[in-house]
């Protein structure tokens, strides 16, 4: 359970570091990909601008989740991605 | 020759308002050959970047998506519903340029443009899309000279761009006498939107059971396994009972010839012939093998191979440097010839451009591709690929397809998405409503 903590910890920790600017470069072009199909008004779900760890844990849910669409895109990206994903959906308004 | 955005900036330069001009044509100017999903998606990413001027050349000044235009052959959407204007791009500060480009020099990064002018560019983006390839069935060209009624296109529509030839099949489909044929010849690989003719035969079959319920769709393929093909059977089988057959290459050998008899073919029953097999219907469906177009081909960029081939981490071309191909005419593969992935590939694109024009590193590749296709207008399925560069190959890392034997609320629900993401990429794409 404390070692539990500790990964809860280190990866806030990770979260609230500063992207590079290779990462952000990166980020932002997964990004742009996903704007291909979010920028309806209907029929699929607009991308989330809440806390970094909440779209974290939904982007690891879906990844994880029952085969959809985001599954078999997500299951490619690593955790560092998803992280860096997830801080840079955060910060965008 | 002196183009009108030289002469635009001449005046200001003698009233000595130096900075603004000198500024403007210090940026890097982009050029971008074609304005469909990879060129405009294109323009629109690279405008908002500083220190470049983006200008796209496409004589077509009203886009017609092919998405979505087998729901037109169907009477579902309305081709205006399907069609989408400049002006997006152009509020977004595209400079738009309604010619045809005639001429490319690759290593000058010149282009000749349908007026006869010339202008060079820092770097060049070519997304001209496909050209249907008749050299290779026979009998196509010999009924366009015994009949001198025009192209074997309009008497076999491939429908393969969306506009006239899709409203001709649409009536070409609505004036089939009852218990007809539909033929739908499917090309080899590989070719624009690997789904298109298998979605195609799902809806015009679905048309079938309200206005001609004897009608038959008929799919005689150029390969023997195709996209999604257990999502589709499963499906059409549903759906559809035996309404849509499919025949496969190994069953039928390949396409030798058309059966054109014209007006003057007493039967009026049109066709074509395989090695093993002649089948004649009533309306026939010609897709033809594709390449890409020959303005790219003439300029040397796909080395005689018929698709231009790139370095996947920036789909820089092979050929010249600081040229790039994205979309169909792009050689790509694993990626698929999709909307998405021209989408797609522009976008990182615009990311190489912006970095090389600011000293920046290049962005990693990561490359993403769906196809959604409807079975029926109310069922969908769909096949994902994300995809990363190693080695100086294009590999798939990721991706799948929707699963088999799912419940019809998942269907129902792709179906949704099929429409969202219609919606989404044109919005992304060309900067707003149809
Ligand atoms: C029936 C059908 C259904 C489809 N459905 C889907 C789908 O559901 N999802 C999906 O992802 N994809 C779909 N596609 C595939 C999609 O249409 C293409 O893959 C996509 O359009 C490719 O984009 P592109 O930018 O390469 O070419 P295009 O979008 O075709 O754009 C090319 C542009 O270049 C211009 N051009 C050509 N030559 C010149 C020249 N010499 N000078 C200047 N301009 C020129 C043309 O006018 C055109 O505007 C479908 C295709 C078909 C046929």
């Amino acid at each position: 359970m404390r070692g539990f903590c500790l990964l809860c910890l280190l990866c806030l920790l990770w979260l609230a570091r500063p992207l590079s600017a290779a990462e952000t470069a990166d980020s932002a072009l997964i990004l742009n990909s996903c704007a291909t199909c979010h920028s309806a008004t209907a029929g699929i779900p607009a991308l989330p601008h809440h806390q970094a760890d909440a779209i974290l844990t939904q982007l690891h849910a879906l990844r994880d989740g029952e085969n959809t669409v985001m599954h078999r895109l997500l299951a490619d990206l690593s955790a560092e991605e998803l992280q860096a994903i997830a801080r840079q959906l955060a910060a965008t308004p | 020759m002196i183009r009108r955005r030289q002469l635009l900036q001449a005046p200001l330069l003698l009233t000595g308002m130096s900075a603004m001009p000198l500024l403007a044509s210090s940026k890097a100017r982009v050029g971008i050959v074609g304005g469909g999903f990879g060129g405009a998606t294109l323009a629109r990413y690279l405008v908002r970047q500083a220190g470049v001027s983006v200008t796209l050349i496409d004589p077509v000044s009203a886009f017609i998506t092919c998405p979505f235009s087998n729901l037109v052959l169907t009477g579902a959407k309305t081709l205006s519903e399907i069609t989408f204007s400049r002006r997006g791009l152009i509020r977004d500060g595209v400079e738009f340029i309604p010619l045809g480009v005639t001429g490319i020099d690759a290593a000058r990064r010149e282009l000749t443009l349908s007026d006869g002018s010339k202008d060079r560019f820092d770097f060049l983006v070519c997304a001209p899309g496909v050209e249907m390839n008749y050299e290779s069935v026979a009998g196509a060209d010999s009924a366009i000279a015994s009949h001198g009624s025009g192209h074997i296109s309009q008497r076999m529509p491939h429908a393969w761009k969306a506009g006239d030839q899709t409203q001709l099949l649409a009536a070409q489909l609505g004036a089939m006498r009852p218990g007809g044929t539909f033929l739908i010849t499917a090309p080899p690989n590989p070719f624009r939107c690997p789904p298109g003719p298998y979605e195609r035969a799902g809806l015009v079959a679905e048309w079938m059971t309200h206005h001609n319920p004897a009608g038959k769709v008929l799919i005689v393929d150029q390969k023997d396994s195709f996209t999604k093909m257990p999502l589709f059977l499963e499906g059409w089988r549903k759906r559809y009972g035996d309404r849509v057959e499919w025949i496969g290459l190994s069953q039928t050998g390949e396409l030798r010839e058309v059966i054109d008899g014209g007006k003057a073919d007493k039967s009026g029953k049109r066709g074509i012939r395989t090695d093993f097999d002649e089948f004649r219907a009533d309306v026939v469906n010609l897709i033809p093998p594709q390449r890409a177009p020959s303005v790219l081909r003439d300029a040397g960029l796909d080395e005689g191979r018929g698709w231009c081939p790139v370095h996947p981490d920036s789909f820089e071309s092979r050929v010249a440097s600081n040229v790039f191909i994205i979309g169909d005419a792009a050689s790509a593969a694993p990626m698929p010839k999709s909307a998405f992935s021209a989408n797609n590939q522009a976008k990182l694109v615009a990311a190489v451009i912006a970095a090389r024009v600011n000293g920046q590193s290049a962005p990693t590749a990561w490359l993403v591709n769906t196809c959604y296709s409807l079975v029926a207008s109310d069922y969908g399925i769909s096949v994902s690929g994300t995809y990363r560069a190693r080695d100086d190959m294009l590999i798939q890392t990721g991706g799948g397809q929707s699963p088999t034997g799912a419940d019809e609320q998942v269907h129902q629900l792709e179906a949704t998405y099929t429409h969202g993401w219609y919606e989404s990429i044109t919005r992304d794409s060309f900067g707003g409503a149809a």
